[in-house]
């Protein structure tokens, strides 16, 4: 096998160093407490809202009329 | 057959009554083109007789079995500007070579003979379109006259048929129609295939118009192949909603859209930018709010129809409560997920030494492709460090990424930015890192996504230099700006 293949894609990036755990602290925190939930929950909710909407009815049919600026509007 | 009409002024228009019979409604249709075509357009060449593949669809399945005699074939009206005649003795356009006759070409309107609703499948440039500014999503439409192969940027529309299809049909036509032009993957639907698609079963010729629910129009994409991503708003305070209705746009998806209140639907194909804000900003604002209107493709007005934020008729933006996106495949992370991780991202501002406050930026994400990101970096290698363009050549991406843009109001203002976040569009919602990169001018994270559970160990720093006083530019390329006429 071509040995290339075998080298993870830091092996491949010149100049990386390591980050200070210390640092990324807050923001895994931010992402397990608050993001993540939230994440879920506006996802589940917009799931609820959909399944309500499927049957909006869309219908609407405007007809211009053939004088300008005189609309009808006609809702079956 | 052909006939060659001049105009000088809108009021030229009038005179089209006697070229176009009563059956393709010319009062209505001379009314729309004086109200919505700018005075670029200097000439119309009228193709009669034409036969037109979406019109034949409807006709073959309902027209033909009416009592009602109606005629099988079109009129087409051609758009010119002045630099181009027409000789009608040998059927030749004048003044151009056929390469360049595109470039005076402003599109096509086809005419139904069908009484009421005549505007059948058209494709308008929105240069000419009286009114619309700002960037649109467009493909090029071929064209094929007098043996001439023309070419128009532009998104298609149509009336409504209103007795067999409703303006949701219409809507799904122009953003399958749309898709089928604009990429090789999806095929072709012609109107009557529409009526059908949304329907388990064929509801026979007048069903259809009694309306389309939402979920139809949802099966009317998953039919052509694409995977719809149904989102409705959740109150009328809900801006994440429309931050994402503008996301999809900026991504270059025309979106089906929806006023549940009148019952009423269109194509979303576009929207302007407000004029830059001479304040400075002091709370964290997202692209939407930098929007000034939306473009949309409405079968109760010619293409390109400008829906404002805020005031002015005939709706506003505003009023849209859901929209369906028709998106192609692992597309798994949405919108929804990137708007409440954008505003995070300043937490691993210590990482990457530094970003601007979270006060003072606007927030814009879109979807694009792995290969789209590499092409613009190569595009633009002297703004990037080499070793930033060699880690964006190397990362295995997805096909799908999401882009996340972090701009002052400097930057904003000179079409700049201070960072750029790469996310994984097949990310899991739970992902703590759903990142390939994020990097502003002096540093880069790197992500290794080739570990499940890498956790710390799969984030990686990278000094970067040369890139403190390059320009940072503002990703824009799915949709064209409008070069008005």
């Amino acid at each position: 096998m071509d040995q290339k293949e075998t080298k993870s894609v830091f092996e491949l990036i010149d100049g990386l160093t390591s980050v200070d755990p210390q640092e990324f602290k807050e923001f895994e925190k931010a992402m397990i407490e608050k993001v993540i939930p939230e994440i879920v929950e506006i996802i589940d909710k917009r799931r609820l809202k959909a399944t309500e909407s499927r049957h909006w009815q869309l219908k609407r049919v405007n007809i211009y009329l053939t004088h300008a600026n005189k609309r009808r509007t006609v809702e079956e | 057959m052909y006939r060659w009409f001049q105009l000088t002024s809108s009021a030229d228009l009038d005179a089209l009554v006697s070229e176009i019979s009563t059956e393709y409604g010319p009062t209505r249709v001379i009314e729309k083109l004086k109200n919505g075509l700018s005075s670029a357009v200097k000439a119309i060449l009228i193709e009669k007789n034409y036969i037109d593949k979406d019109y034949r669809s409807t006709y073959y399945n309902f027209y033909a079995k009416k009592g009602q005699s109606y005629r099988a074939d079109c009129i087409r009206l051609h758009f010119f500007d002045e630099a181009v005649t027409f000789d009608a003795q040998s059927l030749k356009l004048l003044g151009h070579s056929e390469r360049a006759l595109g470039d005076h070409y402003f599109g096509y309107m086809i005419l139904r003979p069908t009484g009421i609703a005549t505007i059948g499948r058209s494709v308008v440039s929105p240069d000419v379109r009286t009114g619309t500014s700002g960037s649109i999503i467009t493909a090029n439409h071929k064209v094929h006259l007098l043996g001439y192969k023309l070419g128009v940027q532009g998104f298609p529309s149509m009336d409504q048929h209103i007795d067999i299809s409703v303006c949701a049909h219409a809507a799904c036509w122009s953003v399958l129609r749309h898709y089928s032009e604009k990429y090789t993957i999806y095929r072709e639907f012609l109107t009557h295939d529409i009526t059908l698609m949304a329907q388990q079963f064929d509801p026979g010729g007048l069903v259809p118009s009694k309306g389309l629910q939402m979920s139809h129009a949802e099966r009317v994409f998953q039919e052509a192949g694409t995977f719809p991503l149904h989102v409705v708003r959740t109150d009328p305070q809900d801006e994440a909603f429309y931050r994402q209705l503008h996301a999809y746009v900026e991504s270059g998806f025309p979106l089906f859209a929806a006023n549940h209140d009148v019952g009423h639907a269109m194509a979303i194909v576009g929207y302007e930018w407000e004029a830059s804000n001479p304040n400075p900003i002091t709370s964290m604002r997202y692209a939407w709010d930098e929007v000034k209107s939306i473009v949309v493709v409405d079968d109760n007005y010619l293409p390109y129809q400008t829906i404002n934020k805020h005031g002015g008729s005939p709706y506003l933006a505003g009023s849209i409560d859901s929209f369906i996106v028709a998106l192609p495949e692992k597309i798994f992370y949405p919108a929804d997920a990137v708007d409440r991780l954008a505003p995070t991202l300043f937490k691993l501002a210590p990482l990457l030494g530094g970003l601007p406050s979270r006060d003072e930026v606007t927030l814009r994400y879109f979807i694009t492709t792995g290969s789209a990101l590499r092409r613009f970096t190569r595009s633009r290698e002297s703004e990037f460090d080499p070793k930033l363009i060699a880690t964006i050549m190397t990362l295995p991406l997805a096909q799908f990424i999401w882009i996340v843009e972090i701009a002052t109001g400097e930057d904003w203002a000179k079409g700049q930015i201070s960072a750029r976040a790469v996310l994984d569009a097949t990310a899991s919602l739970r992902e703590i890192t759903p990142f390939w990169l994020f990097h502003n001018r002096t540093n880069a994270l790197v992500f290794d996504r080739s570990r499940v559970g890498a956790g710390i160990n799969g984030i990686g720093s990278l000094g970067l230099s040369g890139m403190q006083n390059t320009a940072f530019t503002r990703w824009d390329q799915n949709l064209r700006p409008t070069q008005r006429k």
